[in-house]
């Protein structure tokens, strides 16, 4: 795909590019909010702010890197303020100590299908959910990660431990045949 | 190593993570790109109008300026000739004390030597000679008039070649403006018999004043003229209480849950969650404006303001997001406009010291921001969603506004001022079917008498 081109009719509003372009991108982008958010909706929300953010913003896009990983980047920007101003995830993003879960020595092998896996993540309280997202996922440091939480780089740290090790015992229970709740649309 | 290796195994699957949105994301998106694109030339078309009035402002302005230069100038011309008529006049004066005694001495040759031709030629030659030696001094108006008086005489004292002296007399060239006042002159010496040449000065005086008032007429028809086509700028600032309610009288309105639409599309529905009670806010509008006399107590009122309103409601959150599960904080929701008032304003009475006009008239809004948040009333959240408020607005505005300083160079209006929006604030959402209303005080200064 011409993506210079592409981007070109889109800054020009040319309606057919748009479409174009968002049909391209948004089976993938949609999974990276569907990791972030707790529902489908709630993912199609931030889908749909993302991509205005994307044409509004699109004449800034330099082709420096790949248009794909511009696109992502908006869309984890856009995931993270929707669970700042979003009052059903302030609760869970609250990032206090809690109790540690048992860490798993043996790190398993996911053979897990990509939807289980991603459901499981989901499961995660949202704090674990939005860190290990953004440092096992979307590869992003912990310092990086505190600057963009507001937390300090060893809270991130802790709370990815946290998650990892939940997310191994998840893991090891599903292999074991313990059926997650089914995700979906409601 | 073991760490990277299932890091490494979570991102190689996620990445293969898709999902396929459904059709309504796309719509809401593209209609969101449409109304940007709306807005923008809604700016456009806002920022073009304002340009065209300003700059025709200016340029009606200038035009005034150079129209009352002009005036000016003519009224001082007008004055210098007045000056030389009413010297001509006083002229005339003694011209016609020295055509009475002619006509005296005639009047008595014709009692005695009747039909003494050559003396009675003789003395006409002399009347001739007379006026013909004042020419230097006068101009040639005055032969004019000596026509119409001589012709009397004649007429009187059976007088035969006047008409000659009257033809060679008037070959003279006259110029627009004398004609105008010899006509006038004319005009009343053929009014007055030839008995009343006896009263010459009276007759002058009678002249004199006629064409003073004339002046003075046309003078005030300049100013008249002048102040009619003159645009009048000002500043004005009018601040108060603005709310939304379902009608004229009503700047608040009670707790209700609505229907949002936009959040959780294919979510499950719940009923419960209502708004808090929206309240009154502060509201001003300041801005330039313009005004022109129609009439004389008819003035058209124009100009370009920006209006912000307010209206607030209780919250649940304290860090920034919003909900109407408990109202506990305050949160104000802000809506700002730009404004282009057409109005007439109409001179109430017959006060000198203090007029009182009534404006009447209608106000199109352009919002160029809000902070106004929407209730989801399934999820009980507060939201941001500009798109659901009608962005162009038309309303009513009224004001009784007092003149102060109305005989000074720059005069200052104040009087209280109400603002009703006919159009809807949105559709949909919180402020569905709503209507904002301003009322407050309304202060103007404008520049210029």
């Amino acid at each position: 795909m011409d993506y210079k081109k592409l981007v070109a009719d889109c800054i020009k509003c040319i309606p057919d590019a748009q479409r174009q372009l968002y049909e391209h991108f948004a089976p993938a982008m949609l999974g990276i909010c569907f990791r972030y958010t707790k529902s489908i909706a709630d993912a199609e929300d931030v889908l749909q702010d993302g991509f205005i953010k994307v044409f509004k913003h699109l004449h800034s896009y330099k082709f420096e890197g790949e248009l794909g990983g511009w696109i992502r980047k908006i869309m984890v920007n856009t995931a993270l303020n929707f669970l700042k101003t979003s009052k059903k995830y302030q609760y869970d993003l609250s990032f206090s100590e809690m109790p540690l879960h048992p860490v798993s020595t043996n790190d398993p092998v996911v053979d897990l299908q990509t939807k289980e896996l991603a459901e499981l993540i989901r499961q995660l309280p949202t704090g674990f959910q939005t860190i290990f997202n953004l440092h096992a996922v979307e590869g992003y440091s912990h310092v990086e990660i505190a600057s963009m939480l507001g937390i300090s780089d060893g809270t991130s740290r802790s709370q990815y431990a946290r998650a990892r090790a939940l997310l191994i015992d998840w893991i090891e229970k599903f292999s074991l045949k313990e059926q997650p709740e089914k995700y979906g649309r409601k | 190593m073991e760490e990277n290796k299932f890091e490494k195994q979570v991102q190689q699957k996620m990445n293969e993570l898709q999902i396929q949105p459904s059709e309504a994301v796309w719509k809401k998106i593209e209609s969101q790109i449409e109304k940007k694109k709306e807005r923008r030339w809604g700016l456009i078309i806002l920022f073009l109008c304002s340009v065209i009035i300003l700059s025709g402002g200016y340029w009606l302005w200038n035009g005034e300026k150079q129209k009352v230069v002009e005036n000016s100038r003519s009224e001082k011309s007008m004055l210098e000739k007045n000056s030389n008529s009413s010297a001509t006049i006083k002229e005339d004066t003694i011209v016609q004390q020295q055509i009475h005694s002619t006509s005296e001495s005639a009047n008595r040759k014709n009692n005695d030597v009747a039909k003494d031709e050559e003396k009675r030629k003789a003395k006409e030659n002399t009347l001739f000679n007379n006026s013909k030696a004042n020419q230097p001094f006068n101009l040639d108006d005055k032969s004019a008039t000596m026509f119409s008086i001589k012709k009397k005489i004649k007429d009187k004292t059976d007088g035969k070649t006047e008409m000659q002296i009257s033809s060679a007399e008037t070959s003279q060239k006259q110029t627009v403006n004398e004609n105008t006042i010899n006509d006038s002159l004319n005009k009343n010496y053929k009014e007055i018999s030839v008995d009343s040449l006896s009263k010459p000065v009276v007759l002058d005086e009678t002249i004199k004043h006629e064409d003073t008032s004339k002046h003075q007429q046309a003078i005030i028809e300049t100013i008249k003229h002048s102040n009619k086509k003159r645009w009048k700028f000002g500043l004005l600032f009018a601040s108060g209480v603005s709310g939304a309610g379902k009608d004229v009288f009503s700047l608040t309105y009670p707790a209700a849950s609505y229907n949002s639409g936009n959040l959780n599309s294919g979510g499950p529905q719940q009923q419960g969650f209502s708004s808090s009670a929206t309240k009154a806010g502060f509201g001003f509008i300041a801005g330039v404006s313009a005004e022109k006399n129609i009439s004389k107590k008819i003035e058209f009122a124009s100009g370009i303001n920006f209006k912000s309103f307010s209206t607030s409601f209780k919250l649940y959150d304290s860090a920034g997001t919003y909900s109407a599960r408990i109202a506990a904080n305050k949160y104000i929701n802000h809506f700002n406009f730009i404004e282009v008032p057409l109005s007439l304003k109409f001179q109430l009475g017959n006060g000198k010291h203090l007029p009182l006009s009534w404006q009447a008239g209608i106000s199109i809004s352009e919002l160029i921001s809000s902070n106004a948040l929407q209730l989801n009333s399934s999820t009980g959240y507060y939201y941001k969603d500009n798109s659901l408020l009608n962005k162009t607005q038309v309303g009513f505005n009224t004001a009784f506004l007092l003149t102060l300083f109305s005989k000074q160079k720059n005069s200052i209006l104040i009087g209280p001022y109400f603002y009703y929006d006919a159009s809807k604030i949105a559709n949909e959402g919180l402020y569905d079917k709503k209507h904002f209303v301003f009322t407050g005080l309304h202060t103007q200064i404008i520049f210029g008498k």
